[in-house]
Formats: C-alpha cells, sequence, structure tokens
C-alpha cells in the first residue's frame, strides 16, 4: 500500500513540476497594435561621461515632442523573426526588461516576432531550440550565445543557409578565428564589467577576500564576469573564488548561508545578476549582516537591486541597458531582412555602465521595465 | 436474438457463436477495442496520431524534412535514457539519478579526452564509470531496502556534485584540430539523408543508436527470460521469489542497465556539442518517468513496453518542435506536457479497465 502510494505520489510530483511552472509563467505578449500616425514622446539623450571601463554614455531626459509616422504594415515586407534566448521573463527578472525591449520592437516595427527561451537554465536545450526555431523557417534569428562551441553547429547551420544572425546579451567569446561568424553582437563586454566592479571594490581599501556568486554556471559570459572579477582582485593581491548557486532562490540563499558559515573572512561579494542579488539579501538578512559589514556589487538591476543601491547596501550595479538589447536585436534584424542594412561592427555596445548612489536616481522609477 | 437462434445438429453452439463474433459489427468494435485494450501503446498511439495531425494542419513548415528530423533527433538521445529507466520502472523501481549520470558520463569522456586518452577508450571509460555508478544505486536498493525512489534521489546530489567538482565551476570544452571520427559515428550529422531536402533536415546518427538501443531492449525484455523475470518481479515480488527469481540480482542488472544507457546518452550528447556544463542533464528525471508513462509503462510495475516508453520521449518532442513551429510560448510547453501525461494515463487507465 505503501509502495502503491509513493508512486503516485511521484505522478503527481511528476504532473504538477509540468505545470506549475506554466501555471507561474509571465503572461502571453499583447497583441501588436496596428501601425498608425501617432503623436509620440521621445526621451533624447544627452550624454554624460560616468567612470565605467568603456565609458558608456548615460542619458539626462529631456522631453521634446515629435510627430512619427509609422508605415503602414501593408507597405512593409514580412518579417518572421525567432529570438533563442537562454533566460525568460518567467523565472528570471533580468529578462523582463529585455523581453520588454523585443517586444516593443515588434510592436514599433511590425514585426512577427517568436521568442524561444527554456523553463531553466539549460544550454544544451537552449543548442537545440535553434534547431527548432530553423524548421521554422525564419526571415532572421537572434540568439544569446551563452556557449560557443555548444551552439557552433546549429547555428553555422542557420548561417550557412542563408538567415541573418545576431547574438545579443551574450557573445561568443571565444579567439576571432574561431568565433562564430553572426553579423554582431548587442551587449557588454563581460570581462570588463567583471574587472570594473572589482577595481571599485578595491578602491575603498576594506575587503579581504572576493568571492563571485555565479546562478548560471555553464553560461560563458557570466564565467567571464568572474574571470574579470577574480582577475583583479588577485593582481591587487587579494584571493577571490567561484561559487556556483543555481536559479532556485530559496536554494541560493541557503548555499550562500553555508558557504558563508565555512569563509567568514569573504568580504567582497559580486552577485550576477537579480537571481544572484536577491538571495544575497536575503542570505544578508538570515546571517544578521548589516549595511558596511561587506561590500557587495552586482551586474544588472532590478527594483530590489536599485533600492538597495540607493540604501548603500550594495556599492554598484554593472549595467548592460538589457532593455536596449532586446529592443536593438529586433531592430537590427528586420533592418537587415527589409532593407538590407547591416550592422557595421562587429559589438554594438551596451554597456558595461556603472550604477551607483550617485546616478540611482535616474533609474529608480524604470527599474524592471527599462531599466 | 441469441434465443432466436436455432440449434441445427450440424453447427455447434461455439460455432454459431464465432460466426456472430465475426460478423456483427458491434462484435467486432468489441473486439477492436479488446484487442487496443490489450496493447500497452494503445493509448500513446491514439495521442501521437491526433497531435501529429494536429500540427501538420496548425503548424507552418511541420510537414518538412527539417522539423520531423528535429523531433527523431531530439528524442533520440534521452529515449536512450528513458529505456533504461523504463526498463527499471516495470521492474517495479525508479532511477532518479539518470541526469547525474548523464552529465557524469559527458565529464568522464570530456577530461580522458583532454587527458589525451584515445576516443574509444575514454567512451568505455565513460560508460564503465556509469555501469559503476548504476551498480552503486542498485546494490545500495537490495541492500539496504530503502525505495529507490529515496535512494536514487541521494545518489543523483551525489553524482551531481562530482560532477560540479569535475566542472570546476565553468563551461569547459573540447576543440580539437581534427574531430575524431568516433564522434560522427556516436552523432554525426547524416549529410547524405539530409541532403534529399531543401532546406535540408537535421537528421543524425544518434537516432540509428535510439532505434538499436529500442529493439535490443525490447528483445531483451519480451524475448528472454531475463524479461520475464522482471515482468515477474515488478508485478508482484512475493511470486517471483516463491517461483525461485533473484531479485537482487534481476534489479541489480536493471539498475546497472539504467545507469551505462544514460552514460552513453552522455558520450552522444557530448559528440554532438563538444562542450560540457555541470546543469547538463539536471531535473532530466521526472521528464523521463513522464515520457515512460505517457509510454504505457505502469507506475507501479510489472507492466510496460520498451517501444511505449520510446514512444513517449517521441511525442515530448513532437510536442515541442510543434508549440515552437506554431509560436507557443515554451512555458506553455511544460504546462501541455503535463496534460497530456494526464490524458494518456486516463487513456490508459480506462483501457485496462475494458481488458
Amino acid at each position: 500500500m505503501n509502495r502503491n502510494l509513493s508512486r503516485v505520489l511521484v505522478l503527481l510530483a511528476v504532473a504538477f513540476s509540468m505545470i506549475l511552472p506554466a501555471a507561474c509563467a509571465a503572461p502571453a505578449p499583447a497583441p501588436a497594435a496596428p501601425p498608425q500616425v501617432v503623436q509620440q514622446t521621445v526621451v533624447v539623450p544627452q550624454t554624460v561621461a560616468v567612470p565605467v571601463a568603456q565609458t558608456v554614455a548615460v542619458p539626462v531626459p529631456q522631453t521634446v515632442v515629435v510627430q512619427a509616422t509609422a508605415a503602414p504594415a501593408a507597405q512593409r515586407k514580412p518579417a518572421k523573426i525567432y529570438l533563442v534566448a537562454h533566460g525568460a521573463c518567467s523565472w528570471d527578472a533580468f529578462w523582463c526588461v529585455v523581453e520588454q525591449g523585443n517586444k516593443d520592437a515588434a510592436r514599433d516595427l511590425g514585426v512577427d516576432l517568436t521568442i524561444i527561451s527554456p523553463p531553466k537554465f539549460d544550454p544544451e536545450l537552449t543548442a537545440s531550440d535553434i534547431d527548432k526555431a530553423l524548421a521554422a523557417k525564419p526571415d532572421g534569428l537572434g540568439v544569446t550565445v551563452t556557449d560557443g562551441a555548444m551552439y557552433q553547429e546549429p547555428m553555422m547551420r542557420a548561417i550557412k543557409s542563408g538567415i541573418p544572425v545576431i547574438a545579443y546579451n551574450s557573445a561568443d567569446w571565444r579567439p576571432a578565428d574561431k568565433r562564430i561568424p553572426y553579423l554582431t553582437y548587442i551587449g557588454q563586454d563581460e570581462y570588463a564589467g567583471g574587472a570594473t566592479a572589482a577595481k571599485r571594490m578595491v578602491a575603498l581599501g576594506k575587503g579581504h577576500r572576493g568571492v563571485c556568486v555565479n546562478q548560471d554556471v555553464g553560461h560563458t559570459g557570466l564565467d567571464a564576469r568572474c574571470q574579470g572579477f577574480i582577475d583583479t582582485l588577485t593582481k591587487s593581491g587579494l584571493k577571490a573564488q567561484v561559487l556556483a548557486i543555481g536559479n532556485d532562490a530559496a536554494q541560493a540563499t541557503k548555499t550562500l548561508g553555508d558557504f558563508y558559515t565555512a569563509n567568514r573572512d569573504v568580504d567582497m561579494w559580486l552577485t550576477l545578476g537579480p537571481n544572484g542579488a536577491n538571495p544575497f539579501y536575503a542570505f544578508m538578512k538570515n546571517a544578521g549582516l548589516k549595511t558596511g559589514d561587506v561590500i557587495h556589487a552586482t551586474f544588472d538591476l532590478s527594483p530590489e537591486i536599485s533600492a538597495r543601491i540607493k540604501d548603500g547596501t550594495t556599492l554598484l550595479a554593472i549595467d548592460q541597458q538589457p532593455y536596449v538589447q532586446g529592443y536593438m536585436v529586433v531592430q537590427w534584424l528586420s533592418w537587415i531582412v527589409r532593407y538590407s542594412i547591416y550592422p557595421p561592427l562587429d559589438v554594438t555596445a551596451t554597456g558595461p555602465g556603472v550604477i551607483d548612489k550617485a546616478n540611482v536616481d535616474m533609474v529608480l522609477s524604470l527599474a524592471g521595465k527599462y531599466r | 436474438m441469441r434465443d432466436q437462434a436455432p440449434h441445427s445438429g450440424s453447427i455447434t453452439q461455439e460455432e454459431q457463436l464465432l460466426a456472430r463474433l465475426f460478423t456483427s459489427p458491434t462484435s467486432v468494435l468489441a473486439r477492436l477495442r479488446l484487442r487496443v485494450a490489450a496493447s500497452h501503446e494503445a493509448s500513446i498511439s491514439i495521442v501521437l496520431v491526433i497531435l501529429f495531425a494536429f500540427f501538420a494542419i496548425r503548424a507552418p513548415n511541420f510537414l518538412t524534412m527539417y522539423a520531423l528530423s528535429n523531433v527523431l533527433t531530439f528524442a533520440s538521445v534521452y529515449g536512450i535514457i528513458v529505456c533504461g529507466v523504463g526498463l527499471l520502472m516495470i521492474a517495479g523501481e525508479f532511477d532518479l539519478s539518470v541526469g547525474s549520470v548523464l552529465a557524469l558520463s559527458g565529464y568522464v569522456f570530456l577530461l580522458s579526452l583532454r587527458a589525451d586518452v584515445p576516443p574509444l577508450l575514454a567512451m568505455l571509460l565513460a560508460l564503465a564509470v556509469c555501469s559503476l555508478a548504476g551498480f552503486v544505486n542498485g546494490l545500495l536498493v537490495v541492500s539496504t531496502r530503502i525505495p529507490s525512489f529515496i535512494v536514487t534521489l541521494g545518489t543523483g546530489l551525489a553524482f551531481r556534485g562530482i560532477v560540479r567538482a569535475l566542472g570546476q565551476g565553468r563551461t569547459t570544452s573540447y576543440a580539437p584540430q581534427v574531430k575524431p571520427i568516433l564522434f560522427e559515428i556516436l552523432n554525426g550529422y547524416l549529410a547524405p539523408i539530409n541532403q534529399l531536402s531543401d532546406p535540408a533536415g537535421n537528421f543524425r546518427s544518434s537516432s540509428i543508436w535510439f532505434i538499436c538501443v529500442v529493439a535490443l531492449t525490447a528483445f531483451l525484455l519480451m524475448r528472454t527470460r531475463f524479461g520475464n523475470w522482471v515482468f515477474a518481479v515488478g508485478g508482484n515480488q512475493d511470486a517471483a521469489l516463491s517461483q525461485g527469481i533473484n531479485i537482487r540480482r534481476v534489479k541489480l542488472v536493471a539498475f546497472v542497465l539504467s545507469g551505462s544507457l544514460a552514460g552513453l546518452a552522455g558520450v552522444i550528447t557530448f559528440a554532438q556539442r563538444s562542450s560540457m556544463n555541470t546543469l547538463l542533464g539536471e531535473g532530466l528525471e521526472l521528464t523521463m518517468v513522464a515520457a515512460s508513462v505517457i509510454g504505457g509503462v505502469r507506475l507501479t510495475g510489472g507492466s510496460g513496453t520498451m517501444v511505449g516508453a520510446a514512444l513517449g520521449m517521441l511525442l515530448l518532442s513532437l510536442l515541442n518542435q510543434g508549440v515552437v513551429l506554431m509560436g507557443v510560448p515554451n512555458d506553455v510547453f511544460q504546462g501541455l506536457v503535463g496534460a497530456v501525461l494526464i490524458v494518456v494515463v486516463l487513456g490508459n487507465y480506462r483501457l485496462r479497465q475494458e481488458e
């Protein structure tokens, strides 16, 4: 009886494990609005230099009103674009901003857009998703290349068949002669981002030992962030290491706590996005750590991260402007398909920028949607 | 009607009954239903045909070589694991460590290759390690009598820990000047077949391995004494024991088979991707159980077929490709799998009641 009961429980566990993530998934995108003549408010950036690895322009909003005329959909060449991303808004808040950019661009440009992403970080599944997307015969393909070696074969299949391919958010970090020949990479230099965060932490002169908290081990871009962090700290005579946590918030909090129990001297923490930062804040609370007890820096923004920068818990966030990445990948692919306009550079940089206490007010109200 | 049938001297009552069975439309239908009910693959086959027809009508580009070859290709690697998991479930046990064993296999293969071990030897080493992992699972289950659900949950975590230690928190790839021929044999792109269509398909040699493994395990289960023992052990352990079947040995062999097939899937995966990360196969266990159950393998053991389990994996792959072509968000896919799982299990339950 007990044996049967346990098997019934297994069956229920299987069924619910399949259904639950779908139930928790983000709602489907709203249907694209028909193109029309619109009175549009546009934010025109006025550039201000901020201390970053590669100086990146940070916009100061200035509002002007312009007349924008969208071309009627009937006059546009149809563009069926597929994006294969390794993350999704349903389980990583960072991706809500990227997807917002994707959807806004698809609506603005009248693109038939499909985004494919796995239910959890899974490079192997994402690689197979590229092939599944290619079966749909897309006009353009955008891929977040978290592992160049793994994605090489399906991406080369797309490129050889004449489909324009763009990497966004994450690039193939192998040497130029080995990397996948996509048209451009829209994103940030990950290594430089890790190094920038480390330099700012070292400059405080308080830290002794660092840890890079990686929620997506297997993501070569995140590996590069950690490498930049570790190399910089090592050059400064400090020890540093990587801690793998995964994307489950509760488990990640526990892992951080266990690690801290065994390594009390670690006082420089780098998290690699909201899925690392949010469990870190929970861990701080559990461990009784207060603002100033440890130095924390992170990649990317979320409402929680912005609030913690404001209150001083987090020193800074390396900002890669995910909305821009999401918007630009759809924009470039649609321009290529419709007008044969190609990106001129191998890298279309969207970061790394730095958001700290000095400029966080600028992004606070936009966090989670555009920043 | 029965009362009106004449009882002549030359035709017996049984013969009349048989004649009616063969001529009456309702009886033919009843016989068909009985035959369908007796088949383990009935539910899965019906759902598979319905889904195929649905996607053929509604999903653009579904009836292309690329899409159809994707369905088979992406069912193949995990389909090999399903054969081991399914056979073990028929023997009345679970293996929730297959995802970790898959990754372990990939890492042993990768690290051996990077240490300049010849590819064939590296593959055999990976298979040996995974067979050992299966043996450890089996030994713990039969010697401690702790439910396999718990034992393999624990060993799965332990194997994942080993994988994480081997992976050292980063992605590792293998990029030799010349790709070993073994990679082509294990999971090569079948260009002559693929280039028969434009755009080319995506058939790979992993599908040949998948078909071979299904055929071999089906033969093992249906045509050998060991297969009979597996059914007996999974169906009723006490009865199997009273017939002199060595239950411990049968279970041990089934666990080793499950481990080695997960290992084979690991080397086949690596042969295509040439890159490893510590997340490979994480969470795969429940998908394997789901595919087996969808394919008609009874969760309580003692019943099921390898062809059914393989069809279960094929159905999941078909569903995945279909929703991608229809532009349905991937998040919905898991919900669909859950719904299909419940529908097919209910179908199996109803058919068995009729049987």
